[in-house]
């Protein structure tokens, strides 16, 4: 029985960024990481409600 | 009213009552409640010193991070440089240290000068204009007491504040819409001052006092507010604009951005010239004291305006609209519109502000039109496509890792630093970034992911286990690759497991130590750190089971696709029946039977299914009781207990492939947004159920139904529900789209399947879930 050899079908991901580089911090990666986890302690800034002000 | 206080973050400070300008639009003077009349006109020490204290004690004792404040009039700048140098160090210094300050001021734009300027610079208080749009439509209203034309004023503080020394407090304009006005010619001398925002008012009205429409078109509020959007559009969206951004988020499932629209609560409190707290100043339009609480920051906290009947109703969400809009399928974006526009005197109950808003037509057309405008531009990908699906799935894999390596901060101990830095080196090689992929797209990788954040979230720190994973999924994807890279590793409980290979005995159990996984001839050496050089273990690529090799097994029968059957991962029970142990040969053979016998069926009777489950599905885990069901991992695993048969096994792989497949959508995407705040009938249970169940149900029942057309009844009627409800987003409805297409060949297609007989009711039912049982009726 050989031991590996299944690998996902992934699209091509072409310009991945590493590890490393991987934005974390972003409002974007916040809206992804608190999909799958209750509540990070990651916060995206605010914005004014205010409707008459901005 | 009940639920807990929301504590405000937004405070609008008055700091002078009156205008340089008299705007016939404007709500503080031309509009029912006089109140400022009677105010002093700027103010006082007193009022600013507590205002600064009772912010301080707001900002502790709701250990907010940050409280915005935005210094508003009247037309503040009447307030004086000294007055609001003043203003800016009290608040600054009694939030040192406490909370961070986000101040801004709000102005005609008429007084702006370097004086100001410079002093806004010194206190970062950035500063939002009020301009109406071209020339034409600011003099329709923004003119002097005199008749006289704000607007070359105003253009020249927008010039100033775009200066290069200026930029940075620039936070945009702020235009009142006026339908009389050339909405193209707004939009486009908008544009041109390259504002960092923009945002469009609609006049202030109520249901007393209508706004006026010329034409009688009861949406020509919409129509004006559509033709900015697609004048914005085909420009190609040149500044953000709130009341466009806020309709797009939340059709996508995210947050209104703006108190004129949606359900957030507000969360906004008004501090007059007097020391006074109002709730939010636009009430004024609605009648005389409307905004009034009876509080003043001398005697009273903030929470105590907090706690206020009129703020609480304006943070209850879906309770605190009128009972039209709650039933109305775009109260999310809309959320009856600004408060005040909701005001009637002669309401059935009396009069107030249980109504939908005056603008009501308008907005439901605005958001529909931008739905309709939008909607192929703003749904996600991996509805429709599995491949971008599953990309969504790694990028979310990878994400997760980096948040974990990120919040750690360098306090993941040296095994996890190493493990870290070594990931990198794989990534830097063709191969050794698939093989890392490959290892990261295991399922369990999810779990493990999830775990250590939440962990780490809760201030518990990263389990140690958890730090060891990272080394051992290094080691696993170097080994795949075939790199040349030794990889320090640790083991416990007399295993090392390389998720997705298998597990290394290297001593007894509750044994633990390091080791080092070096690959070598395919397969790979593994060292304990203290044996002597030249000894270890050593694992061929195609190592048979033994003592000290445990592989997890990849099933081959066709016509089911490879499947890794996973029974050694430690982080497998993550199902809600728990995960059995280590599978004796003949059992694993036994379940490659099995599931190549379903899956011929399958690829007999659903292909289409068959070869998405073939193309996503990557591993299966035995547990110790139930059907095929996904539990809390990445995309790719279900867990199953003990079946016989191949009739079962199908139809149980298909309910499981569908709620896996509606699982993996919901984690990156928004299919639904506010779930739980409605209810809905299912149409076969006739239960009440939240919206998430029922699109979980109707999803299920229709993939079921294209093997047995049976489970269709009542889905069409819930797609109908589902497509309709207050809930779903773009992206939901673009699910219900694709599973319309699904079942649309279904009922003639119904005759193949009826030799597939399954008890229509009792006995032989499909049991899918414990808590969801799906049953014919
Ligand atoms: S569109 Fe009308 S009914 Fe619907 S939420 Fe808005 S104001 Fe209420």
């Amino acid at each position: 029985m050989k031991t590996y050899g299944t690998t996902p079908d992934f699209a091509p991901a072409k310009t991945r960024a590493t590890l490393a580089a991987t934005d974390v911090r972003s409002a974007d990666a916040v809206t992804k990481i608190n999909r799958v986890c209750g509540a990070t302690t990651a916060r995206s800034t605010r914005i004014s409600t205010f409707n008459s002000a901005l | 009213m009940t639920g807990p206080l929301v504590p405000f973050r937004e405070f609008v400070l008055k700091v002078h009552s009156r205008c340089d300008l008299a705007c016939d639009h404007c709500y503080v003077y031309e509009h029912a409640d006089q109140s400022w009349l009677t105010r002093p006109k700027v103010i006082s020490d007193e009022a600013i010193s507590w205002t600064a204290r009772r912010l301080a004690e707001h900002a502790t004792t709701h250990a907010l991070p940050s409280v915005t404040v935005i210094l508003h009039g009247g037309e503040p700048l009447l307030a004086g440089p000294a007055r609001l140098r003043r203003v800016c160090e009290e608040l600054g210094s009694a939030l040192n240290g406490i909370a961070e300050l986000d101040l801004r001021i709000h102005t005609n734009g008429v007084q702006l000068s370097p004086r100001y300027l410079d002093l806004f610079d010194e206190f970062h208080v950035r500063v939002g204009i009020s301009l109406d749009g071209d020339r034409a439509a600011n003099d329709r209203h923004r003119r002097f007491a005199d008749g006289r034309s704000s607007h070359p004023m105003v253009l020249r503080a927008v010039e100033l504040l775009r200066e290069e020394r200026y930029r940075h407090l620039d936070l945009g304009l702020l235009c009142t819409v006026d339908i009389h006005n050339d909405p193209v010619a707004v939009h486009d001398a908008l544009a041109e001052l390259e504002p960092p925002l923009v945002d469009f008012l609609l006049p202030h009205a109520t249901w007393d006092e209508p706004p006026p429409r010329p034409d009688g078109s009861p949406t020509a509020y919409a129509a004006w507010l559509l033709t900015v959007f697609d004048r914005w559009t085909e420009r190609g969206r040149p500044m953000p604009v709130r009341m466009f951004s806020s309709v797009l988020s939340s059709l996508s499932g995210g947050p209104s951005l703006t108190e004129s629209l949606g359900l957030a609560p507000t969360d906004l409190v008004v501090i007059e010239t007097d020391g006074t707290l109002e709730q939010v100043d636009s009430l004024k339009s609605a009648y005389e004291g409307a905004a009034a609480t009876g509080f003043d920051v001398f005697s009273n906290t903030f929470d105590e305006v907090a706690a206020h009947p009129g703020v609480r109703a304006r943070q209850l969400g879906l309770a605190g609209v009128s009972e039209t809009c709650r039933r109305c399928p775009v109260v999310r974006s809309c959320g009856g519109g600004l408060y005040t526009h909701r005001y009637r005197s002669d309401g059935a109950s009396g009069g107030g502000f249980d109504n939908p808003s005056v603008y009501c037509a308008d907005l439901a057309a605005l958001i529909r039109g931008i739905e309709e405008r939008t909607v192929a531009a703003t749904e996600s990908p991996a509805v429709r496509s599995p491949a971008a699906l599953l990309a969504a799935h790694q990028d979310l894999t990878r994400t997760l890792l980096a948040v974990v390596h990120d919040t750690l901060g360098g306090r993941g101990g040296a095994l996890w630093d190493d493990a870290w830095r070594l990931a990198a080196a794989v990534e830097a090689d063709t191969a050794g970034a698939d093989a890392l992929d490959a290892v990261l797209a295991h399922p369990y990788t999810r779990t493990w992911l999830v775990d250590a954040l939440t962990d780490l979230d809760a201030g518990r720190g990263l389990a140690e286990p958890a730090a060891e994973r990272l080394a051992a999924t290094v080691a696993a994807a170097a080994v795949r690759a075939r790199l040349d890279l030794p990889v320090p590793v640790a083991y416990r409980d007399g295993g090392l497991h390389l998720p997705t290979l298998g597990t290394v005995v290297l001593g007894g159990p509750g044994e633990r130590g390091a080791a080092v996984v070096h690959p070598a001839d395919g397969g790979f050496l593994v060292r304990e750190t203290e044996a002597a050089p030249g000894t270890g273990r050593r694992i061929a690529p195609d190592e048979p089971e033994g003592p000290h090799w445990l592989p997890v097994r990849v099933l081959r029968q066709a016509p089911a696709p490879a499947l890794l059957l996973d029974d050694l991962d430690p982080l497998r029970d993550c199902f809600d029946a728990p995960a059995v142990d280590r599978l004796a040969a003949e059992d694993a053979e036994a379940w490659a039977h099995r599931i190549a016998g379903a899956w011929a069926l399958l690829a007999d009777a659903v292909p289409d299914q068959a070869a998405e489950a073939a193309r996503t599905l990557t591993t299966l885990t035995p547990l110790s009781t139930g059907a095929a069901a996904p539990g809390r991992h990445g995309p790719g695993a279900l867990g199953s207990g003990p079946v016989t048969g191949a009739m079962e096994p199908a139809l149980g792989l298909l309910s499981g492939f569908r709620r896996a497949k509606l699982r993996a959508l919901g984690e990156v995407t928004d299919l639904y947004a506010l779930d739980g705040t409605w209810e809905h009938r299912t149409p076969w249970g006739n239960e009440h159920v939240t919206f998430s169940r029922l699109l979980a149900e109707t999803y299920e029942r229709a993939g079921l139904g294209l093997y047995d057309p049976r489970f269709l009844t009542g889905v069409p009627e819930a797609l109908d529900m589902i497509e309709n409800a207050a809930e779903v987003t773009v992206d939901g409805k673009q699910l219900i789209a694709a599973v319309r297409k699904e079942i649309s060949g279904t009922r003639s297609a119904a005759g193949r399947n009826r030799g597939r007989s399954l008890s229509p009711s009792g006995d032989g039912a499909i049991v899918l879930v414990s808590d969801r049982k799906v049953t014919f009726e």
